[in-house]
């Protein structure tokens, strides 16, 4: 694996039904903000949940810098737990064992990042939730972990604009910072290309040069 | 019709009263019934999760037979574990028979299966985003079971409710297993089905009031633990 390299990957190979993906090589710099582009079923999902390390391709090989806690990814229509704002977050903190005042600071934090008030939304129950406050609490629950690498599954595509837009402030903000290597997939190229270093395009399953 | 309500406040007068040989077998009732819903949940709630979480050879088997034994009588329950724990059974050593711990084996077999079956249910309805929701924040293991468990904990309290029903108002088991006996091992059940046959309706109405009432405060209680969370 390269130095510097967040994932290297080596001539992938993993199909289901009718779809295959082939990826011959890839590597992705650390604090790398890379988009993925292309239409429905180019593999741009599959390809994120092997980055995740939730599925192992079929062939070839996957050389990750970090461990499975490390990294997290946010489904296209995220899930929350059938629990209040603050719980949905702090979840994922308790499996990390932090402490009650670290929680609670990363709570509001995570919150305020998402520009959702945590005196108001903190005790908002999930069925409470417009479908972009529910996005940006599960984005606020990602970046609650203060994750190495944060996959995106086309975050905007089922929020309105304004939420569309504080989620790309987001993540212009985290890019910055560069502590993080964020890798996006979207179907709005002019929306990627502004909070991403760099786009691929995929269709049918394979890497195209942009 | 005279016959119905001059019993009835007999039964009441009888309950106001604390008529020993009642407030026994309610005490027993009790007993055996919070013993036998706790020790079937911690068994069968994991095992009911493990059925309808994962998918392996034989699932729809085990599924077939768990559905199957929802019908299970109690009389035959009473039956099979009746010939385990006999002085010439498998486990006749631990001298279970015509004792609660025996009616405790038998009430957990009848509620087993219920309790499998309706929480391998609640969990294939639960949403499939779940899976991959948890460990994108870290769960593994135990805690994805846990965490399954309470996202259905609707359906799953659903299930127990049914289940402590079921064993509430059993009486094969506790009849056959138990033995009946006063002071002892009689409940609400096998005494209401003694006391009505000697003539002694009123005792019969006052404990199957009694059974009513526990019944209802069970499902309170859920249901306020429901509207809590």
């Amino acid at each position: 694996m390269k130095q510097n390299c967040s994932y290297s990957l080596e001539n992938i190979f993993h199909s289901y039904n009718d779809f295959s993906l082939e990826i011959g090589n890839l590597n992705i710099s650390e604090g790398e903000s890379l988009g993925l582009s292309g239409p429905n079923g180019a593999g741009k999902s599959t390809l994120l949940r092997i980055l995740s390390l939730q599925e192992k391709p079929e062939r070839g090989t996957v050389f990750c810098r970090y461990g499975m806690k490390e990294i997290t990814l946010l489904d296209q229509s995220p899930y929350l737990l059938k629990r209040s704002v603050q719980k949905n977050i702090s979840y994922g903190l308790k499996i990390r064992g932090l402490s009650k005042n670290i929680i609670d600071e990363r709570i509001d934090e995570a919150l305020e990042l998402v520009n959702l008030d945590p005196s108001v939304y903190r005790k908002r129950r999930h069925y409470e939730l417009s479908g972009g406050q529910t996005q940006r609490v599960a984005l606020a629950a990602r970046l609650a972990l203060k994750p190495s690498v944060l996959l995106l599954d086309e975050p905007v595509s089922n929020c309105d604009h304004r939420s569309s837009l504080i989620i790309g402030d987001v993540i212009r903000k985290i890019r910055v910072s560069g502590t993080c290597t964020i890798i996006i997939s979207a179907h709005d190229i002019p929306w990627l290309s502004g909070v991403t270093d760099s786009i691929l395009s995929m269709n049918y399953g394979k890497i195209y040069p942009n | 019709m005279n016959f119905i309500s001059q019993g009835l406040i007999e039964a009441v007068n009888l309950i106001i009263s604390g008529n020993s040989e009642a407030l026994s077998a309610i005490r027993n009732t009790i007993e055996v019934t919070t013993v036998s819903i706790i020790t079937a949940s911690a068994l069968g709630l994991p095992a009911g999760f493990m059925l309808g979480y994962f998918d392996f050879p034989g699932k729809k088997f085990i599924r077939t037979l768990f559905d199957t034994l929802l019908a299970m009588p109690t009389v035959v329950v009473g039956l099979i574990v009746y010939a385990f724990i006999t002085e010439r059974g498998p486990l006749g050593g631990m001298e279970m028979l015509f004792e609660k711990s025996g009616i405790i084996l038998g009430q957990v077999a009848l509620i087993l299966p219920i309790i499998i079956s309706l929480t391998a249910s609640a969990i294939e309805t639960l949403d499939p985003r779940l899976h991959s929701t948890l460990l994108s924040l870290g769960a593994h293991g135990r805690r994805i079971i846990i965490t399954g468990i309470v996202e259905a904990r609707f359906a799953i309290l659903a299930g127990l409710v049914t289940a402590y029903g079921r064993v509430l108002s059993e009486v094969g088991v506790s009849m056959m297993v138990g033995g009946n006996i006063k002071w002892h091992t009689r409940t609400i059940t096998t005494a209401i089905a003694l006391e009505t046959g000697k003539g002694e309706f009123a005792l019969g109405m006052a404990l199957g009031i009694v059974l009513l009432a526990i019944g209802l405060s069970v499902n309170i209680a859920l249901l306020t633990l429901k509207r809590k969370a």
